[in-house]
């Protein structure tokens, strides 16, 4: 089951528990759809193999584009989950400093505002929803460094 | 302000104990608790430019509910709020805290400013920064409280340890309470490692 990763700014936002009481069930807060700003109509996302072989990998590549060190919320949802709600998918280069998790890059494209909120629904409902702390990023940071998959000039902060 | 607090039985606020320096957790003397090899110097403010300076920062505060925020990326409120610490340091702080205390910022605000709070790279206010994450764990907000306990994580601090702990028997989200375990282990690693 491969799946597709989208970085969230709160990934708190998409819990129900959290869920605000005016919230109707099957709805969700506005807010959460500021954590998925599309560009041109599209979602940036990443495609993972079952095993989530490339995950730490993928991460520190997100992690050392942002200008501060931070922690990553992200959520992992199924990609028959978006291609059964009739979602167009294009597989479209990435822009991280590692070549190879740039092959890894999808956007989900046309997206009006209405099957934006059916995605929102769709992460919360069915998407497991992960934080990765600041030790951890530091840490995976080093590792892709290490390993040569990401420069240490690329990184545009103090580790 | 101890002896006039006392004169009219007033129970002050969490704010004004921070003023006070009542929220000290032991009776370190507050010399050595204010002077730390690495804290800079902090420059006086009047009453007029302190008015002035809350008037500014609820401005920035009201200005930043129309932004978007992105993890990691700056934003025109996250400058100018590092901007405003980073010049009036503590008396930048205590307004913030007072206008927390207030309930004049709206919570997704709230929680950006502590991220930022607590992800400057800088000894500046260190110790009151720190002090209004913490209080914040408490926030009523569950935004406010999830925005406190990332800004606490990136001062990688393990004197805030005790603050997590205690917030981690109050919280009722139980996604709220992984959060706070995660990064108690980070700084029970963290301190681990240092030894």
């Amino acid at each position: 089951m491969p799946y597709f990763l989208r970085t969230l700014n709160n990934k708190n936002l998409f819990i129900k528990e959290h869920s605000l009481e005016w919230v109707a069930d099957g709805d969700i807060q506005a807010d959460a759809l500021k954590a998925l700003s599309t560009q041109e109509n599209t979602l940036s996302v990443w495609r993972l193999k079952d095993d989530k072989e490339n995950l730490n990998r993928l991460l520190s590549a997100i992690a050392i584009g942002r200008q501060s060190l931070t922690k990553i919320d992200y959520a992992l949802i199924d990609v028959d989950e978006i291609v059964e709600q009739g979602f167009d998918i294009v597989e479209n280069a990435g822009k991280v400093p590692d070549d190879e998790m740039n092959t890894l890059h999808w956007d989900i494209i046309n997206i009006s505002a209405l099957s934006l909120v059916k995605l929102a629904l769709a992460i919360e409902g069915h998407a497991t929803l992960h934080r990765m702390s600041v030790p951890h990023v530091r840490s995976i940071i080093n590792e892709s460094i290490s390993a040569g998959h990401i420069q240490e000039s690329d990184v545009k902060f103090k580790l | 302000m101890s002896s006039l607090i006392e004169m009219i039985n007033f129970v002050p606020s969490p704010a004004i104990q921070l003023f006070s320096g009542a929220w000290r957790k032991d009776s370190q003397p507050l010399a050595e608790l204010y002077t730390p090899v690495t804290k800079p110097v902090e420059r006086t403010h009047g009453a007029i430019e302190l008015k002035s300076l809350k008037s500014d920062l609820a401005d920035l505060f009201e200005h930043a509910k129309r932004e978007t925020f992105e993890d990691g990326i700056h934003s025109a409120f996250s400058i100018r709020l590092t901007q405003a610490v980073m010049e009036h340091g503590e008396a930048a702080i205590n307004q913030v805290s007072l206008l927390v205390e207030s309930g004049s910022i709206s919570p997704t605000v709230l929680a950006e400013t502590l991220k930022w709070l607590g992800n400057m790279d800088s000894h500046v206010a260190y110790e009151r920064r720190r002090w209004l994450l913490e209080y914040c764990l408490s926030y009523p907000s569950v935004v406010v409280r999830d925005g406190a306990i990332v800004g606490v994580s990136y001062l990688e601090d393990p004197d805030s340890i005790g603050a997590l702990e205690r917030a981690r028997q109050k919280e009722k989200s139980s996604t709220l309470k992984a959060d706070i375990d995660q990064v108690i282990d980070d700084l029970k690693n963290a301190l681990n490692a240092h030894m």
